[in-house]
């Protein structure tokens, strides 16, 4: 009877964990192939790959700033569809589900009336592991998921980057300047 | 000798027990959220403490906003905060309101401010406070009047100090 009892406690720990871990990636299998459709898939080797040696090669600081952000991207899924080509209200709260019990977390929800807006997130020892963006709406939807191994620090230096490098007020002429959030060194470039 | 198979199931047990007793600690508004935020009748706004907790630790000095005050005030503020969520609908006003009133423990939450229409609109400001300092800011809105009920609930260790020099910084 205990043996019995302790099998019985040990499914119902491990059931939830084990039942929606490819949740994402099942739904992206199961639908990408309906009519209307559109669908796209990137392996996160391509894009580290590509962008490695894209960044070798460039010289303009936006770009090699958006490349080096591309190689802390991995896989890349994109679903969207419009004109009528929605899914049903059961299938996205069964998506929305699956990603709940597999630790995923809401950082921004928003719905009104058949709209609805999932900005989730789940994260590992502060990095920022997927990230799905799902729009559904009464006629269309898009998802969007990405694994990455982005960091808070990593955005703080976008955010610096791309807020600092004004073209309209560059704060010296012939120099512009890019600050580490870390190191606050003054780049000079030519 | 110790007997593995008794203390295994016990600490399960106890596992079991203490996640159970987590999910129990969310206050009444909290469950009333929950209630409510999957039903089509509502629309529901949330921004998760999350959000807010990364948006903390961005590095907002480079923002350069030493001329801007006012920014600077909305950004103090926004630190504090640890999760936005509102609810709101037109469908059944003066029940919904009714009901999250009740729900409303009147031992946590203090009423700063009610307004009261002629028509029954009501709209009431509550706080919880927690160190001496505001946790929760709480709006209600809704009545027999109304058209349209909502529950906004700003939920984070909110400083009087930096929401009054927020106030200052608007009126200039």
């Amino acid at each position: 009877m205990r043996t019995l009892l302790l099998l019985c406690c040990l499914s119902a720990l491990l059931s939830g964990p084990l039942a929606a871990q490819t949740s994402v990636k099942a739904f992206y299998r199961d639908y990408k192939r309906e009519e209307g459709v559109f669908n796209f898939k990137l392996p996160g080797w391509l894009v580290w790959f590509a962008g490695g040696i894209a960044y070798n090669s460039v010289r303009d600081p936006d770009l090699r700033e958006a490349l080096w952000l591309g190689k802390k991207l991995g896989n890349l899924r994109m679903m969207h569809s419009e004109n009528g080509n929605g899914l049903s209200p059961q299938s996205v709260s069964s998506l929305v589900d699956g990603m709940y019990a597999s630790h995923y977390e809401d950082l921004i929800l928003v719905r009104e009336g058949d709209t609805r807006v999932h900005f989730l997130v789940k994260d590992k020892r502060e990095k920022l592991k997927d990230l799905v963006l799902l729009i559904h709406e009464e006629d269309g939807f898009t998802l969007f998921s990405m694994k990455s191994r982005l960091k808070i620090d990593d955005i703080s230096r976008l955010i610096e980057h791309f807020i600092l490098e004004d073209p309209k007020n560059p704060e010296e002429p012939g120099k512009k300047k890019i600050l580490s959030a870390k190191r606050k060194v003054l780049i000079p470039q030519a | 000798m110790l007997r593995i198979k008794p203390v295994l199931f016990t600490l399960l047990l106890a596992g079991i027990a203490l996640s159970a007793a987590a999910q129990t600690d969310a206050n009444a508004i909290d469950k009333y959220f929950q209630q409510y935020v999957n039903d089509n009748r509502f629309s529901v706004v949330y921004i998760s403490p999350k959000l807010f907790q990364m948006f903390g630790k961005l590095d907002v000095g480079v923002l350069d906003m030493d001329n801007d005050t006012e920014a600077q005030a909305v950004m103090d503020m926004i630190k504090d905060l640890r999760g936005l969520r509102i609810l709101t609908t037109d469908e059944n006003v003066a029940e919904f309101y009714k009901e999250a009133k009740a729900k409303i423990n009147t031992k946590e939450y203090e009423t700063l401010m009610t307004v009261r229409e002629k028509d029954g609109n009501q709209v009431e400001f509550l706080v919880r406070e927690a160190d001496n300092k505001i946790a929760e800011l709480l709006l209600l809105a809704g009545g027999p009047g109304a058209d349209e009920f909502v529950l906004m609930s700003f939920v984070g260790l909110l400083d009087l100090n930096k929401i009054s020099r927020l106030a200052k910084e608007m009126e200039k």
